[in-house]
């Protein structure tokens, strides 16, 4: 009796098991599709207003020296030694010791058309610097240092009887000599940033000559940084530089991208297109991987999104539904965009972006889902 | 038993769909018991003491046991060459008596499913459309024995159930996805009366008014964003459901059963309708049912051989559809219904086992359908309430 309920119950799974998988019901004549989608292209940005914005440094903050047609910049260091156990006069050097992060040529060029680049290093103690017309402080020497490949480090022998026994700071500074590059150097919070050292020279036990030194790291570091005279056209763009802090502040108006009030609208991919003007424009390659990175700040969700320039007009991200979802989900007519250069300092390339409002722009494709 | 179960557990995933259920209120009002698939709407005159059918209140009256049922439905479709199928749990009822003249029954039924699945090639991409969940009908019923030619009944009926529906469509890298899920809830009440007309004929009337039609609330949401709306939709064309029969009483054994069921819409039961959209052009008709059915009841209850203890039941049926396209061709269904049952000696256990064969079509824009309706169910009975005198 069990065998055969057995028989029974397995008989009925196969013939249930054995139909086919549930068929979906393709007819046209029913269709009740609620999805519609819409895209466009709306030149609807309202204004554009250039400000500030805090740069986010990170841990390895670079600073600048050297002179293109664009940029000529230089920096200033302040090392305190106030170290009583410091015995300055038995020093038998005094470096000044920077890591060099990468040099740039004009342009973008990739190729370094030297190896060696000319700096001066100026003792500013008292005394301002005036970069736009050529006052440093005073002059301690020049030297010609290697500025092929990355990674770097420069020294600098400070001149004998440049600090004194009872010194307890130093403020040294920076500057081109040759033109034609630009050169990032770790600076600021980064614990590469530069040094002072102070070089003793003592038999070790063998009675062979043995060099100990005694470092102390910058306090401080001012970069200075002017833009050549009539290079920028500052009338008719705004410009972003990783080299500044600079910021673009665009209020777009979305209210025409709200297709309904009565619908559910989300939005599939959205693009910002700013005018950036490629001749006013200056990208540099140092590899393949990006040129110009931005980071887009919605203030009113908080919300950041970075856009990554492949070249001019080629965008390798560029991706801010995100930041146009929660507008349109919250029916707000307008948005701001506060736009800014990502990575700060890594080249010093910029980008020239038209004040005419007209000429940027905003993509957005999104669906309509009718609510049943 | 065990595996049974587990057998039959797993049987319940695969569900089909027809095309058919996806418009309106899907599979609507499914007869719900193996005894009522095999008679039809007949059954609202019948009165069994070994047997309790659900299908008119005023059948519970002077029940002398408690009965106990639970009843198993399985649909085989065949639509274009591909067999599908539905199974699912279709009853499950409680009954027992109070006093002499009044009997009350708890009970659930199945009597809307949702279960459907559309997809379709459109400009923007490909579409597909799945819809999930059912409404149950929870009842309280009782029934009164007003003399032995006239019982009456009333139930009460609460509807309960679920919804999910699930819209997508694919475009570019990104697959649009719209939900709309939500609870049913709904009442309506049943009056029912079984009146023997004379010795050989009687006659059973069941009028199911909505007073207050199932409706839909819950929420329509677009996945990747964070807008909702909230839904609250009513099933106005919930209809009202009448089922006259006729039971002519041949002989001891053999009975004759007649069943007309008429269903009617509110005719603007849609017009506002928009998770139960129709498709254009497509509305209401009133649903009239007949089923002729014969009825063999067993030789002998009490007999040692199976054979004579074992009654059947066999009839055809023809129905009309509940909707139509704007070419008002009537979609009918067809079938041959048919049914067996077998009691235990002591008449405390029935097994009913139903089939029912037919098809389904008319109308150009669906597929014709064959479909085979098999249904299992127990009933079991006991004395639970009986007065012992103690010494």
């Amino acid at each position: 009796m069990k065998l055969r309920i057995v028989l029974a119950v397995v008989t009925v799974s196969l013939i249930i098991w054995s139909c086919d998988d549930p068929i979906a019901y393709d007819n046209p004549s029913f269709v009740y599709n609620p999805f519609s989608f819409h895209e466009d292209t709306l030149n609807n940005v309202v204004s554009i207003t250039p400000g500030e914005m805090d740069i986010e440094w990170g841990a390895h903050f670079r600073t600048w020296v050297g002179e293109t047609q664009y940029y000529k910049s230089g920096f200033s260091v302040e090392i305190g030694f106030a170290d009583t156990s410091l015995d300055i006069l038995g020093a038998d050097s005094i470096v000044f010791e920077l890591k060099h992060v990468k040099t740039y040529s004009e342009n973008g060029n990739d190729t370094l058309p030297s190896t060696y680049s000319r700096f001066s290093y100026y003792d500013t103690r008292g005394q301002t610097v005036d970069i736009a017309n050529n006052v440093y402080g005073t002059l301690l020497g020049s030297d010609s240092t290697n500025i092929k490949g990355s990674e770097n480090n420069w020294s600098f022998n400070i001149p004998v009887g440049t600090i004194g026994e009872t010194d307890t700071s130093i403020s040294l500074s920076l500057f081109p000599e040759d033109i034609g590059y630009l050169s990032s150097v770790y600076g600021g919070g980064s614990v590469s940033r530069p040094a002072l050292k102070f070089f003793y020279h003592e038999p070790d036990t063998g009675g062979i000559d043995s060099a100990t030194y005694i470092s102390y790291l910058a306090d401080t570091l001012y970069s200075h940084l002017i833009e050549q005279a009539g290079v920028f056209d500052r009338d008719q763009y705004n410009y972003l530089s990783q080299l500044r802090s600079d910021s673009l502040t665009f209020n777009i108006d979305v209210s025409e991208f709200i297709i309904d009030a009565d619908t559910l609208q989300h939005v599939i991919s959205s693009m910002f297109l700013p005018a950036i003007d490629s001749m006013a424009s200056s990208l540099y390659k140092p590899d393949t991987s990006f040129v110009f990175s931005m980071r887009i700040n919605e203030p009113e969700t908080g919300y950041t999104l970075d856009l990554e320039l492949g070249g001019i007009d080629i965008y390798n991200q560029n991706q801010i539904k995100f930041l146009i979802q929660p507008a349109i989900d919250e029916g707000r007519s307008n948005i701001d965009l506060i736009i800014k250069p990502s990575n700060p300092g890594y080249n010093p390339g910029f980008i020239a972006i038209s004040k005419d409002v007209t000429q940027s722009a905003i993509f957005v494709h999104t669906s309509k889902a009718v609510q049943p | 038993m065990r595996k049974l179960i587990l057998l039959l557990v797993s049987s319940l995933s695969l569900f089909a769909q027809s095309p058919y259920y996806r418009l309106g209120y899907g599979d609507l009002l499914p007869a719900t018991d193996a005894f009522g698939a095999s008679v039809g709407t007949g059954a609202v005159a019948l009165e069994d003491s070994i047997r309790l059918t659900l299908h008119n209140p005023a059948a519970l009256n002077g029940l002398k046991r408690v009965h106990f049922g639970v009843a198993l439905g399985s649909e085989f479709r065949s639509t274009d060459d591909i067999v599908t199928n539905n199974t699912r749990l279709e009853q499950i009822f409680f009954a027992f008596p109070i006093g002499q003249k009044f009997g009350m029954s708890l009970g659930a039924h199945a009597v809307s499913d949702f279960e459907s699945s559309y997809e379709s090639q459109l400009a923007d991409g490909p579409f597909s459309d799945e819809t999930r969940g059912g409404i149950w009908d929870y009842s309280v019923g009782l029934g009164y024995k007003y003399s032995d030619d006239l019982k009456l009944g009333l139930k009460l009926h609460s509807f309960q159930g679920l919804m999910r529906r699930e819209s997508k469509i694919s475009v570019e890298s990104a697959a649009e996805l719209y939900v709309v899920k939500g609870n049913l809830s709904g009442k309506s009440i049943e009056l029912g009366v079984i009146s023997n007309i004379s010795e050989k004929v009687s006659l059973g009337l069941t009028a199911n008014f909505p007073y207050d039609a199932p409706s839909l609330s819950g929420r329509d949401s677009l996945a990747g964003s964070e807008s909702f709306v909230d839904l609250d939709e009513s099933l106005g064309a919930w209809p009202t459901v009448i089922n006259l029969g006729v039971v002519y009483k041949h002989s001891d054994v053999t009975r004759f059963i007649t069943g007309i069921g008429q269903e009617v819409f509110p005719a603007d039961g849609f017009f506002d309708a928009r998770v139960f959209k129709l498709p254009e052009g497509w509305k209401t008709v009133p649903v009239a049912s007949v089923q002729v059915a014969m009825q063999r009841l067993p030789r002998d209850r009490t007999s040692r051989s199976w054979g004579k203890r074992v009654g059947w039941q066999t009839g055809v049926s023809i129905k009309n559809h509940y909707l139509v396209s704007e070419k008002e061709k009537l979609i009918y269904e067809y079938s041959i219904i048919s049914g067996l049952n077998l009691a235990l000696r002591n008449g405390r256990s029935l097994f009913d086992i139903s089939g029912e064969f037919g098809s389904r079509g008319g109308e150009d824009s669906l597929p014709e359908e064959l479909f085979a309706r098999v249904k299992f169910g127990i009933q079991i009975n006991d004395t639970w309430f009986r007065k012992v005198k103690r010494r």
